[in-house]
């Protein structure tokens, strides 16, 4: 004997805030490592040349 | 493993003040940072890129890994979970990101410091707005955390429905 499909024999829907979450948690890991991976962020745009003395700073990294 | 109530409320406290302490310690880093990079006085300059490093060690990664850790006993000890309510597994995405960022950024602050150390180093280039702006991202993620905390948006994992399910049940 099938169960009918009530709203109670299943999960309820995902809430819009969580898909709101999922998509912008995603795009912020993705800038991240996409900005890790090609070197435009990370601890490299900071390091400091002693020899020359100068600091290779980054804009935003 | 169900926490007793009088440790439940002891874990909540705790768990509040690390991940509270947390933010109001980034909060003292913006602050830092935007003096770094505004004030005119070189020592003051020097200096707020000097103490990041190990104010860093010593509040914001102890704070980081003391909320991750209480937030983890608490969702586990309690009838919460980890992975039945959507809100939690929320926060639980940004504290271990905000955690892997910082650790990362260790590196950043040594770097700095050890610039703003270099009395060769002019002024120009010991500023550096990359505090400025982690800190003031850091400090907008765990707000959004602390709101999830608070308002606890309705939202059952399909995990979570499951179990209630099963509890309803038995």
């Amino acid at each position: 004997v099938h169960q009918p499909d009530t709203p109670e024999s299943r999960p309820a829907p995902i809430p819009r805030w969580v898909k709101v979450f999922a998509v912008v948690a995603g795009l912020v890991v993705l800038i991240f490592l996409l900005l890790l991976i090609t070197g435009g962020h990370g601890p490299g745009r900071h390091s400091f040349d002693s020899s020359s003395g100068v600091a290779a700073v980054g804009g935003s990294g | 493993m169900r926490l007793t109530p009088r440790l439940r409320k002891l874990a909540l406290t705790i768990h509040v003040a690390c991940s509270v302490g947390w933010l109001g310690a980034v909060v003292a880093f913006l602050v830092l940072a935007l003096l770094g990079l505004t004030i005119e006085d070189e020592e003051t300059v020097r200096g707020a890129y000097l103490v990041m490093e190990p104010a860093a060690w010593l509040v914001l990664v102890p704070l980081a890994f003391a909320s991750l850790l209480t937030g983890l006993v608490q969702s586990l000890g309690t009838t919460w979970g980890l992975f039945r309510h959507y809100w939690v597994i929320a926060k639980l995405v940004i504290n271990v990101f905000a955690t892997t960022v910082l650790l990362i950024y260790m590196r950043t602050f040594d770097a700095l410091a050890d610039a703003a150390a270099d009395p060769s180093a002019d002024l120009a280039t010991v500023r550096n707005v990359s505090p400025a702006l982690h800190s003031g991202l850091a400090a907008f993620l765990l707000l959004v955390a602390t709101t999830l905390a608070v308002y606890k948006p309705p939202g059952l994992t399909p995990y979570g429905w499951r179990k209630g399910r099963q509890q309803h049940t038995a």
